[in-house]
């Protein structure tokens, strides 16, 4: 008997801890006070109180700003496909049209720093865009597309390059016949796409299945409309077999020179040509049918070209 | 063994209405004895199992395309049939750049001129498509190939002078271009536009295109007779073929013509007088298509050779063809577009080629014949149905077996 009642207070004590409450359990009948009454109402019941008072419970950071407000005013700033490690940050972008203004912007000695982006920022819808450095730090710039960083460069005071006789030509050579071999290297071949592209362009934008696989259709299917425009049937040993040839070209026009056309010092053409040869041969990509990659190889005097580039303007 | 080249036929006075077909006739010319090859106009890139014209049949095997016509020509002659041999390293490396540059930027400037200037193409360019296509290829394939030359000229920034899409594109115009900030818009031709003022913008577009093409050429050939080295090479011919489609149609919108007259003499004069030695008289349409009969063979210098006519079963698949590759799904799918990875044999690369594409275009009609056949059998199955003549074996109707309620089922009378 002596248990139970133990027992009863017990269970009293614990349910009721506050006394208001227990006083209103113990006088059930009578009529509330309008004054009690009014503070019950507005009063917080005492655990939701103490809950309350351990507020805020976490004070946040404060948000970044938006990702369009523009951070570096100062300075140029080009967007060009790149990696998002950290200490890569300067260093060569994995796009060849990219990384041919990177590489122009640099011969030019124009300072500015690189972004990693992608096409659907950019406002032509293709990447590299630059923003110059604006001197109202409360209005941007305007951008400039790639069609018009040649001349942008020019207007900063870069020097206006003398076009050659046959650079025309020539161009021809790197942005038709290397850029379609290119294309079929990179996209259609289904071996490399895997061990490259997708790393590169596809699974850096999304971690959503659909998204990737979506993604990498469009690719693939953008690469063959634009080779499917010059060819009838798109036949990878023939591109192969022509990008060989335009390679031999390159290789003899070049000679034993430092750059194209006898200049002291690279110009556009060198960073054309730089753009593919760079990402053809960056031992960190690992190309699983190297028919590109072999062919450049057999040219020592572009691999120098190269090398000296990378050298001369990539190694920090 | 007589070569027969096939190319598309001839317009515009020229042999032929495509660039790279009047580059590879020239070569020919230039190279073979004229008794060793026949040059046949059938307009029809289905004659060949590579699906492109200009194609050169020798026996069994095929090659299309200018610069693989000359690599196998040089290849079964030992170096005979070359018109290239005579070049030293340096001009060879020449010799592949300004390859791709005429192709490259001479092939969306041709476009440009024939198929996307509506009144060029409706003016001229379809009738001298009618006139050497056959039926049904005459009403699929200039539609064809003008959405193709739309697509290769589309990165120049001109389809402005398409007045169709000009008007089909304004309504697109002001909800697309509100994002983009005011100094990056290219503003988009309308008609009336197009007819005034902009006309004038288009025409400095026109001309610094004009001149990216011409300018290189005047500078590589200067004063001399031929482009590379004091004979002649490929680069000629290829440059005859492309420069000869510039220069010669008479167009309502002679913006190319009038511009390699006024501007750039030398090369003007060039290649009126390579047309005139290369393809000799303005060719009769008529004439070489043998709808005509005429004493000509005599003066003309091409050894020309009517097409054959075509089978019953041959029309009917050009039909069918057409009819299946407008379609959205089935007709990309339908269409070659990749030969993929080559298998390893011993054949050699054109070889190669040849036989995965005949492969590949022999499974094709069989899918289609399966398709078609299994239309034609629902479709003639259904109308027997519809008509009663055909009656499904229909289940004669059992009665329906009541539910036995056993002894009180009976006392019920549901038994």
């Amino acid at each position: 008997m002596d248990d139970h009642d133990h027992e009863n207070t017990d269970i009293n004590s614990n349910g009721f801890a506050n006394p208001k409450t227990a006083r209103t359990a113990r006088t059930p009948n009578k009529p509330k006070s309008p004054e009690l009454s009014t503070t019950s109402w507005w009063s917080l019941p005492h655990p939701v109180k103490c809950v309350f008072e351990k507020f805020p419970l976490i004070t946040y950071p404060e948000n970044e700003l938006p990702q369009r407000a523009p951070r570096h005013q100062n300075e140029n700033i080009l967007y060009i496909f790149q990696t998002l490690e950290p200490r890569a940050r300067d260093a060569p972008s994995f796009n060849p049209s990219c990384l041919k203004w990177q590489a122009y912007l640099k011969f030019h000695g124009i300072p500015f720093r690189t972004r990693a982006s992608n096409n659907h920022a950019s406002p032509t819808g293709a990447l590299p865009f630059l923003l110059p450095a604006s001197n109202d730090p409360h209005r941007s710039a305007s951008p400039v597309p790639t069609a018009r960083i040649a001349r942008w460069v020019v207007s900063q005071g870069g020097k206006e390059e003398a076009i050659h006789i046959r650079q025309d030509a020539y161009t021809a050579l790197i942005d038709h016949v290397l850029r379609s071999a290119w294309l079929y290297y990179l996209y259609l071949d289904e071996d490399n796409f895997q061990a490259v592209a997708w790393p590169l362009y596809v699974a850096s934008t999304s971690s959503s299945y659909a998204v990737r696989t979506s993604l990498a259709y469009q690719l693939r299917n953008a690469a063959r409309e634009e080779l499917l425009k010059t060819n009838t049937v798109i036949d990878g040993q023939a591109l192969y077999r022509r990008a060989e040839e335009a390679l031999q070209s390159l290789s003899i026009l070049l000679g034993d020179e430092n750059f194209y056309f006898g200049q002291t010092t690279p110009g556009l053409f060198d960073a054309s040509l730089f753009a593919y040869t760079q990402i053809i041969l960056d031992e960190k990509l690992d190309w699983k049918q190297p028919a590109l990659k072999l062919a450049l190889q057999t040219h020592k005097n572009l691999v120098q070209h190269r090398a000296r580039l990378m050298r001369g303007f990539f190694s920090a | 063994m007589v070569l027969e080249l096939h190319i598309w036929g001839p317009a515009f006075d020229l042999p032929s209405i495509d660039a790279q077909c009047l580059a590879a006739v020239c070569y020919l010319r230039k190279c073979l004895p004229v008794d060793a090859w026949a040059l046949i106009p059938s307009s029809d890139p289905a004659v060949s199992p590579l699906g492109e014209l200009p194609a050169l049949r020798d026996g069994d095997s095929w090659v299309a395309g200018f610069d693989n016509i000359v690599r196998y020509l040089r290849d079964v002659s030992d170096g005979e049939w070359n018109l290239d041999r005579h070049l030293d390293e340096s001009q060879r490396a020449d010799c592949t750049a300004l390859t791709s540059f005429l192709e490259s930027r001479g092939q969306p400037l041709l476009d440009l001129c024939l198929y996307v200037s509506s009144d060029n193409y409706l003016g001229s360019t379809r009738q001298a498509l009618g006139e050497i296509l056959a039926w049904p290829n005459s009403w699929t394939v200039p539609h064809h190939l003008r959405a193709k030359a739309k697509k290769r000229s589309e990165h120049l920034g001109l389809s402005s002078l398409d007045v169709d899409a000009a008007q089909e594109d304004k309504s697109e115009d002001a909800r697309l271009t509100a994002h983009i900030p005011k100094s990056l818009r290219k503003p988009r031709q309308t008609v009336s536009g197009l007819l005034g003022r902009n006309m004038q913008k288009n025409r400095f577009r026109l001309d610094a295109i004009i001149s990216d093409f011409f300018e290189p050429l005047v500078e590589m050939l200067g004063d001399k007779e031929f482009f590379l080295g004091d004979k002649e090479s490929s680069v000629d011919c290829l440059a005859t073929g492309y420069l000869a489609l510039m220069q010669c149609p008479e167009l309502p919108q002679g913006w190319l013509k009038e511009a390699l007259r006024n501007k750039y003499p030398n090369l003007d004069h060039w290649i009126r007088t390579r047309v005139v030695e290369v393809y000799g008289a303005p060719v009769d349409v008529a004439m070489v298509l043998h709808q005509k009969e005429g004493s000509a063979s005599a003066e003309m210098v091409l050894p020309w050779r009517s097409p054959g006519k075509r089978s019953l079963p041959q029309v009917m698949q050009a039909v069918l063809e057409s009819c299946i590759s407008p379609i959205p799904v089935l007709g990309s799918w339908f269409s070659i577009s990749d030969i993929g990875r080559p298998r390893p044999g011993n054949l050699d690369r054109h070889q190669a080629r040849q036989a995965t594409l005949a492969q590949l275009r022999r499974r094709r009609e069989v899918y289609v014949q399966v398709l078609a056949s299994t239309c034609a059998v629902t479709g003639l199955v259904g109308w027997l149905l519809y008509k009663g003549m055909l009656q499904l074996p229909r289940r004669a109707p059992t009665p329906p077996r009541g539910r036995s309620f056993g002894e009180a089922g009976a006392l019920f009378g549901l038994g």
